[in-house]
């Protein structure tokens, strides 16, 4: 358990307003000083169904959803019936007193309060939802909230809908509050100051983006990526970005390499299955060696699968997206605000190293919110273009910078001789650096040896050298990029491996086993997939037995660091039921697969 | 328009190695996308003259899709599709524009589908400038590209363009037995529902009069000219980092 944590779950169908409660409750969190961790559960339905929303407050970061629920505000029986057995001792259910509280699991030391939310709710409007702004009132009595800070929050919510609406909101709202007046409240947790931005995955990778410079930015609507198309479709065009929704992922992902290819940073981003569409173009982006970045945010597969749910089985996807050996980079951040930081990375790499990066999140990431310190982030960002060419570089009858003649105006766009395989890009528009990007096979001034050249002796050198030149590219990313750390002891009996969204959750499990089984574990976890720190990776492991979490049916990572290693997992713990991982939950199957080993 | 401000956008195909013969930027893309990365090009740096070709196969085939979308978008390119009703690259395949009857290598027994109509389908996508040409009439040809250079949005040049390797039907003669030029008939450009009559009646009977020339061509806005970012910076040229990351994490206190 936290630092005076509490965890409170608003449920209903689809169109209850479950969401803008849950979010109203949120923000009023972190309004009020405390850390916060907000997800939204919900299913592929516009209306009925099942629908929670889960938030837990601290006094310290809040690193998963956790385990069990202190207060569930059920505006429907079914919420009542799921979620009330699993409200902890001093905890409470709230729901409407027509609803039937006598037809409920309840544990021990746990109070069901019926109350008279719609009566009341009606007294003001005859609208269903004023029955959630009755039961808001009544959860922030329970939870000692600061009613200002909730009011505000009202009047954000229905500001917007006229004077006499927001009125009729307060009125409910406040005598919400006097229904549940007598009731002891849970916890109590007053505005301390010290408001903190409470943020979105899906925003803060927007916010990366646009805060590397990103001016361009395509998708086609798919869960869970659509919130970074709405975020920067809104915020985008003031800051000079172009936002486009095409007519499907194949255009998408084409107009991003134009896009790039004309000069912009550029990024587009979806699912699993608007990935696939996305795969033959990556390689194009490859080959013609242009920066682009694809956020590719997996949902429990296979094929349409669960579009409301998490998973992380698209990691073989990423590794085959295109046909043939090309050099791309593949990030994988642990949270919100790794997120930013990773999107301002890829947009680095994918500008300076001329190559597709996928920025690889799920739906978990994407779609929760965590409270984020404003210090944490910068004001201003200055970025690395890298290697741009100079105009009239290529004049006929110039010297190039290996020494020769230009002729036919031709800019020797894919140059050999650097080090790190980059070679100096040109931005058309620009005067004297001409040249023909393809996606053949090509020589150093993009002239294509796939047709009248093929299988000639001097081509199989060209071919040769361009190979080696691009995929040369990926062992100068690997060594810019941080090697991963080993986190815990370094002593431990066992190592915990992970990747990407599963971080911290795995880090509460760990501190779970060590406070109340006292089990000591170390943690390895991996952000950068591709280029993959091999060497690094073998030295921490050393010879210990390690357990590879993942939310995967195969072990997709678990086989990925066998083939790069060499070294097996001792066990795994895999979840594919497209449900979050819980900290105590996951200590005890750890706990469990630990004594086995 | 000066050769370096110029980016020609191909496919895959003979005629999509196009870029490689001019002496502007090109990009030569992957087959059936040209007017998804033409538009990229053109929508991140609008500054740019953008130049779109590749073939039927590629740009009536698999490129169906986005040559439809770019009709209605309007982003001011133009885009010449060389049209021989034939897959040639792969050695005389089908196209989507082959007549019903021919016999090619994947339909021995004879196409039994109905070939599209371009000009039709750009019409009926909301195209501003509607052009056919014929690569037998070079002079005619090069006023129908010029005026879709000139054009303010999305233009449309279908191209007969007889494969004389692969295509054993609609050959130089033939076609010559067939065009009718649409301004010698007459036809105002500015009539759109005269452009559909004339577009549509004018294909698949092979015994048909095939007009070219000038179909259809008004002034509606440019894609670009609506899009609100230009005010505030050029995607491609203007790229610098954010100077006031905090004013964004400040909108979600």
């Amino acid at each position: 358990m936290l630092d005076n944590e509490v965890i409170v779950r608003v449920g209903g169908s689809a169109g209850d307003g479950v969401a803008s409660t849950g979010e109203n409750l949120a923000r009023t969190f972190a309004r009020s000083g405390y850390q916060v961790h907000a997800y939204s559960s919900y299913q592929s339905v516009i209306r009925g169904g099942h629908v929670w929303y889960n938030i837990r407050a601290a006094d310290e970061r809040v690193p998963s959803h956790g385990d069990g629920i202190d207060l569930v505000v059920a505006l429907d029986q079914q919420t009542a019936e799921l979620h009330t057995p699993e409200v902890r001792a001093g905890g409470a259910v709230i729901l409407d007193e027509g609803l039937d509280p006598d037809n409920l699991d309840v544990p021990e030391d746990v109070r069901v309060l019926a109350l008279p939310l719609i009566e009341v709710g009606k007294k003001y409007m005859n609208h269903p939802l004023m029955r959630n702004t009755v039961a808001l009132g009544a959860a922030s009595q329970l939870l000692g909230l600061d009613v200002e800070t909730l009011e505000n929050g009202l009047e954000e919510q229905f500001g917007g809908k006229g004077k006499e609406v927001l009125d009729k909101n307060l009125s409910a709202f406040r005598d919400g509050r006097s229904l549940a007046e007598a009731e002891e409240p849970i916890r109590s947790y007053p505005n301390k100051g010290e408001a903190r931005p409470l943020v979105l995955g899906n925003n803060a990778i927007a916010m990366g983006a646009l805060a590397a410079g990103c001016r361009f930015y395509a998708a086609y609507p798919m869960t869970p990526a659509s919130g970074v198309l709405h975020y920067l479709a809104k915020e985008g065009p003031e800051h000079g970005m172009v936002v486009k929704q095409a007519e499907d992922e194949l255009a998408v992902m084409n107009m991003t390499i134009g896009a790039g290819f004309s000069g912009a940073r550029a990024m587009c981003g979806t699912s699993g299955g608007g990935f696939a569409l996305m795969s033959e173009a990556i390689g194009m982006a490859g080959m013609a060696e242009i920066g682009c970045v694809i956020v590719e945010s997996m949902r429990a597969g296979p094929s349409t699968g669960l579009p409301t749910k998490t998973e992380q089985g698209d990691l073989n996807q990423m590794f085959g997206a295109s046909q043939g050996d090309f050099p791309k980079v593949i990030l994988a951040p642990k949270n919100p605000r790794d997120a930013f930081y990773a999107t301002v990375e890829a947009h680095e790499i994918a500008d300076r190293y001329q190559m597709p990066v996928i920025l690889a999140s799920d739906f978990y990431l994407s779609e929760h919110m965590e409270t984020l310190e404003l210090d944490d982030f910068p004001e201003a960002l200055a970025i690395d273009r890298g290697a741009i060419a100079e105009p009239g570089t290529a004049v006929d009858g110039s010297i190039d910078s290996q020494g020769r003649e230009v002729v036919s105006g031709k800019f020797a766009r894919y140059e050999l001789g650097a080090d790190n395989g980059v070679s100096p890009r040109a931005i058309p528009g620009t005067e004297g650096t001409v040249f023909v990007a393809g996606s053949d096979e090509h020589d150093e001034y993009g002239n294509l040896v796939s047709d009248w050249y093929a299988g000639l002796p001097q081509s199989l050198v060209v071919r040769n050298q361009q190979m080696e030149k691009r995929m040369g590219k990926l062992d100068a990313v690997l060594a810019e990029l941080p090697a991963p750390e080993l986190e815990g002891s370094g002593s431990a009996d066992v190592v915990i491996v992970g990747w990407g969204s599963t971080h911290d959750v795995v880090e509460e499990a760990r501190r779970v086993l060590a406070d109340e089984h006292g089990i000591e574990t170390d943690q390895l976890h991996f952000k950068y997939i591709q280029p993959f720190h091999a060497d690094a990776a073998k030295e921490l492991l050393g010879d210990r037995p390690f357990i590879v979490v993942e939310a995967t049916y195969s072990g997709q990572f678990e086989r990925f660091v066998r083939a790069e290693t060499g070294l097996s997992a001792a066990a795994h713990v895999r979840r594919y039921d497209g449900e979050l991982f819980a900290p105590g939950e996951l200590a005890a199957q750890l706990k469990e697969v630990i004594a086995s080993l | 328009m000066k050769p370096h401000e110029v980016v020609v956008v191909s496919g895959i195909g003979c005629s999509s190695n196009l870029p490689h013969f001019l002496r502007s930027y090109g990009f030569h893309t992957i087959h059936g996308r040209a007017c998804a990365v033409a538009t990229g090009v053109k929508l991140a740096n609008p500054d740019l003259h953008v130049i779109v070709t590749g073939g039927d196969g590629d740009g009536y085939g698999i490129g169906l899709g986005h040559f439809l979308h770019a009709c209605r978008r309007n982003v001011n390119m133009t885009y010449v599709n060389m049209n021989n009703q034939i897959y040639g690259l792969t050695t005389g395949q089908t196209s989507p524009t082959s007549l019903e009857g021919h016999e090619t290598k994947s339909t021995p027994a004879g196409n039994h589908e109905y070939p599209l109509n371009p000009p039709a389908l750009a019409l009926a996508a909301g195209a501003s400038y509607v052009a056919r040409g014929f690569s037998g009439d070079p002079k005619g040809l090069g006023e129908l590209v010029k005026g879709g250079l000139e054009h303010e949005g999305f233009a449309h040049v279908d191209t007969f363009s007889p494969c004389v390797t692969f295509n054993k039907l609609n050959t130089y003669a033939w076609f010559k037995e067939r065009i009718e030029n649409l301004d010698d008939e007459g036809h105002d450009p500015t009539d759109r529902a005269a452009a559909a009559v004339k577009a549509a009646t004018a294909w698949g009977d092979p015994d048909q009069k095939l007009p070219i020339g000038l179909f259809y061509r008004n002034e509606r806005p440019t894609y670009e000219s609506q899009e609100a970012a230009y005010q505030k910076a050029n995607p491609a040229k203007d790229v610098e980092g954010l100077s006031n990351v905090h004013s964004l994490l400040k909108k979600l206190m």
